[in-house]
């Protein structure tokens, strides 16, 4: 009964925050200079009546807030609109591009987190050696170290100067592949540098989080009890230690995975990778307002949905958490 | 949370396997088909000729359709889909006789009705760009398969470029006008064109294949792939890699550096184009007008044109590429062009400006900034496109040329999007943008007439001689009385100085030469991709 109001409560705030989001993005996107019905037809010899056509088309001929009704109706019946440079659904041209940048940062966050976990672990447990002095410099470095700087130092070295690795994209076009293995074998090889840029930016963070967390744990009093109470160092980090460690992880990956969704732009830019970061880009180049619009809302609701689901895990994990 | 782990370790070490057989995982072999691999720095917005409108989407509709004329090196007009064709004396009625044997893609056969179809389908649905060319036609008969007779209001000077490709009647009159105009994709194009669109990922790219059918002789190149970079540094090492063969439109800075490098193998190609870069100065005698009303004032646009060194402006902000401007077409029309006299040309001579400024009665004030009879400043803000680094360099530079003059000039960064509004509305004084001219001067003659205010002008000049003389060049069918009048239309534009023309633009191009041979440079001394006609990869060959 408990836990369905909480659910319940939960829930409400979060339709409440993207129904905010939605309303800020919608008129955002409308105080933004420039005339969208000019970018819409880049043709200037248009007919008048062609132009009160697209004009009424598109519904731009509308008071703001009826324009912003119709956003809302169409949205409940899962149309996002239509993509201005694409001439296009915006649902389909974001389903398009979803898969690639999913791969990318997902694989590149699974990895970082751990990664990041393992060290971060060690270097806390190791607390004042020289590997944790080192490890702990080094995820300095990382985690402020500019993305695409490091993109651009990885296909230096390993694109240019040793020419082991492909430039950039996704495959190489126009490629036949005489097995799926081969074909895997090349996504790999073009996924490889991004992946490992975007992992290398994520670890340092990871790290830091988690060793400054499971060293906030193991000067609590029950670590010392237990370590009393006789129970062996391995059992003491495994059984005491992480679990409790692992809940600001957990607050830190649902934030993070805006950025999955979001996609890198850096990261996707500097390897010319077809994600949904550089579609942000090419969107706001073309003023594509419903473009943008609609990746804006995508990523909130991921965000918050993946906030939401923290929420609900932490009260699973830690049952302090009940009111 | 002990299952999570070994879980999460075996899952590790899985991608860790996973990423190794990636990297031994054999490369691609194609050895046995040539495939020409093209890089630019845009996205393919779509494969719909009547709605798509980037120069790079424009190249892909041009290998896949063919037009009924295309250009020699010299621009004069030649057969493509159309073999030979005749115009009545009064200039009224074109007859256009259409090669035999022609056939679409999907192998139905390409005839008179196909022009017929596509010349009504634009005109009657008022379609993307064509629809100019072909407004004029009253009436559109195919009395054979391959006659096509076209009869025109009144006679019109820039015929036989009717720039529209062809398209087959089979296919498109199923397509509703209005989804034509909109959302069709068109995603499996038929044409007649040397090469066929068969795959188009956005923003990744674009394969064409080659028709083997193609009317003039098959393609010595198997494929033609044309590649979206997103980052023009990594671009230039995919050309040296050899990953792709050619880029178009490489930034200048890039350019210089290749240049510095000299890569074996790889032609680097300053090309001219018929494109310019202007200082535009809002001319617009309106209470509608917001620019400074000082700038109406003929004296002081020549003050200001006195007070720019255009060869300093090519040095410092283009690099070093493409040539000084002056005229309203390009010097690479050299039979439109019209080339200035020493002194009628307004040369660097700050002295000079000086001298016109004062002479106008604009005083020099305390500031050093100078002031009309009335006490108002010559003071300026010019607009520049936050998309164009090199525009603002350019401005930077007049801005210290303009203070030794005594003018005041600031700089105003703002996107493309947001001047298009501004220079609409007339809002704005000056600002640095540029045109691309096509083969025929009208387009860009008329962008300069009265009518085009609240259309194509961006300056609002407006000149009733110049009018006249815009309708009168367009009926005038004798090309040395035409060139007479189009270059008098130049002179009077150049006086009254609505546009401070800066530069002749070039197109930067690199390409492979130990891969392929048979690039054609299209007109003489231009690129050889991304022009007017689309020769070079009709005749590219593979070199083994």
């Amino acid at each position: 009964m408990k836990m369905r109001g909480y659910v319940l409560r939960k829930l409400g705030q979060t339709v409440l925050t993207i129904f905010v989001v939605l309303v800020f993005n919608f008129f955002l996107f409308r105080i933004m200079p420039g005339n969208p019905v000019r970018i819409l037809i880049r043709n200037p010899k248009i007919s008048a009546e062609a132009l009160q056509r697209i004009t009424e088309q598109f519904g731009l001929n509308q008071s703001k807030f009826v324009q912003f009704g119709y956003y809302l109706r169409d949205l409940f019946t899962g149309d996002l609109g239509h993509s201005f440079v694409y001439r296009k659904p915006v649902l389909d041209v974001i389903m398009e591009k979803l898969p690639p940048t999913l791969l990318l940062t997902g694989t590149a966050t699974i990895l970082s987190i751990i990664i990041g976990v393992i060290l971060g672990v060690i270097f806390a447990w190791k607390r004042g050696s020289k590997l944790d002095v080192a490890g702990l410099s080094l995820s300095l470095v990382l985690y402020s170290m500019p993305s695409f700087w490091v993109g651009i130092l990885m296909v230096m070295l390993f694109a240019v100067y040793w020419p082991i690795f492909p430039i950039g994209g996704m495959s190489v076009p126009g490629t036949y592949y005489a097995t799926i293995w081969s074909q895997l074998g090349s996504l790999l090889r073009h996924m490889l540098l991004p992946t490992v840029t975007f992992a290398l930016i994520l670890i340092g963070e990871y790290v830091l989080i988690m060793r400054n967390s499971l060293l906030e744990v193991m000067s609590e009093d029950y670590m010392l009890t237990a370590r009393a109470k006789g129970v062996s160092n391995r059992n003491l980090l495994r059984r005491h230690a992480l679990p409790n460690a692992m809940l600001p992880m957990v607050t830190l990956i649902a934030m993070n995975l805006g950025f999955i969704v979001g996609g890198a732009i850096q990261v996707e830019t500097v390897f010319s990778w077809p994600g949904l970061g550089r579609l942000m880009y090419t969107a706001l180049m073309g003023r594509d307002y419903p473009l943008l619009q609609g990746i804006f809302l995508f990523v909130t609701v991921c965000v918050v949905g993946a906030n939401f689901c923290a929420d609900l895990l932490y009260r699973y994990l830690d049952p302090r958490v009940k009111s | 949370m002990v299952k999570h782990t070994r879980w999460l370790t075996v899952l590790a070490a899985l991608m860790v396997l996973a990423l190794f057989a990636g990297l031994i995982g054999c490369s691609p072999g194609e050895s046995d088909r040539h495939v020409l691999r093209v890089g630019f720095l845009r996205e393919i917005e779509g494969l719909n000729p009547m709605t798509i409108w980037s120069y790079q989407a424009y190249e892909v509709m041009n290998l896949n359709y063919n037009r009924l004329i295309t250009w020699d090196e010299n621009m004069n007009v030649v057969s493509d889909l159309a073999k030979e064709w005749e115009v009545s004396e009064d200039g009224l009625t074109w007859t256009f006789i259409l090669h035999e044997g022609v056939k679409w893609h999907d192998g139905e056969p390409f005839t008179a009705e196909d022009v017929k179809f596509t010349f009504e389908y634009i005109r009657d649905n008022e379609l993307g760009y064509f629809v100019d060319y072909v407004a004029a036609m009253t009436d559109i008969q195919a009395p054979d398969e391959t006659t096509v007779v076209i009869t025109l209001e009144e006679p019109l000077a820039w015929m036989p470029n009717i720039l529209v490709p062809i398209l087959p009647k089979h296919i498109w009159e199923n397509v509703d006008p209005e989804e034509a105009n909109s959302d069709y994709e068109n995603s499996e194009p038929i044409g007649t064109g040397p090469f066929q669109v068969v795959e188009h990922v956005t923003g990744e790219y674009t394969r064409m294949a080659a028709n083997k059918d193609y009317f003039k002789g098959a393609p010595k190149i198997d494929e033609v792939i044309f590649q979206t970079f997103a980052n023009a540094d990594l671009m230039v090492q995919a050309l040296k890699r050899g990953d792709i063969d050619a880029i178009t439109s490489c930034p200048a800075a890039q350019f210089k550096a290749l240049q510095e490098e000299a890569p074996e193998g790889i032609k680097l190609l300053d090309a001219m184009t018929p494109a310019f870069t202007e200082l535009a100065i809002n001319v617009w005698d309106d209470p509608a007008s917001n620019g400074n009303p000082l700038l109406r004032d003929p004296k002081v646009r020549a003050a200001m044109e006195h007070a720019i060194d255009r060869e300093r402006v090519l040095e410092v902000a283009f690099f070093g590429y493409g040539e000084t401007g002056s005229t309203l077409v390009p010097s690479v029309y050299d039979f439109w062009h019209l080339k200035l006299d020493a002194d009628e040309f307004r040369s660097f001579d700050i002295e000079k400006s000086k001298g016109i400024l004062e002479e106008a009665g604009y005083k020099v004030g305390s500031d050093g900034i100078r002031a009309s009879a009335d006490g108002e400043p010559l003071s300026f803000t010019v607009s520049v496109r936050s998309e164009s680094p090199d525009s603002r360099k350019a401005a930077e530079l007049m801005k210290e040329w303009f203070k030794e003059a005594g003018i005041d000039l600031k700089i105003e960064v703002i996107d493309e999007g947001t001047l298009t509004d501004r220079i609409y509305e007339g809002d704005f004084d000056l600002f640095i943008w540029g045109w691309f001219v096509d083969v025929d001067p009208s387009s860009i003659l008329k962008i300069m007439t009265t009518g085009e205010i609240m259309s194509w002008s961006d300056s609002f000049y407006s000149n009733p001689e110049y009018d006249e003389l815009y309708e009168k060049q367009q009926f005038t069918l004798d090309l040395d009385e035409r060139q007479e009048i189009i270059h008098e239309m130049q002179r009077i534009v150049y006086e009254d100085a609505p546009y401070i023309i800066l530069s002749y633009d070039p197109e930067l191009q690199a390409y492979r030469t130990d891969r392929f041979k048979g690039w054609v440079q299209n007109p003489a001394g231009g690129p050889v991709m991304f022009t007017n006609t689309i020769e070079t990869y009709e005749k590219l060959e593979p070199i083994n």
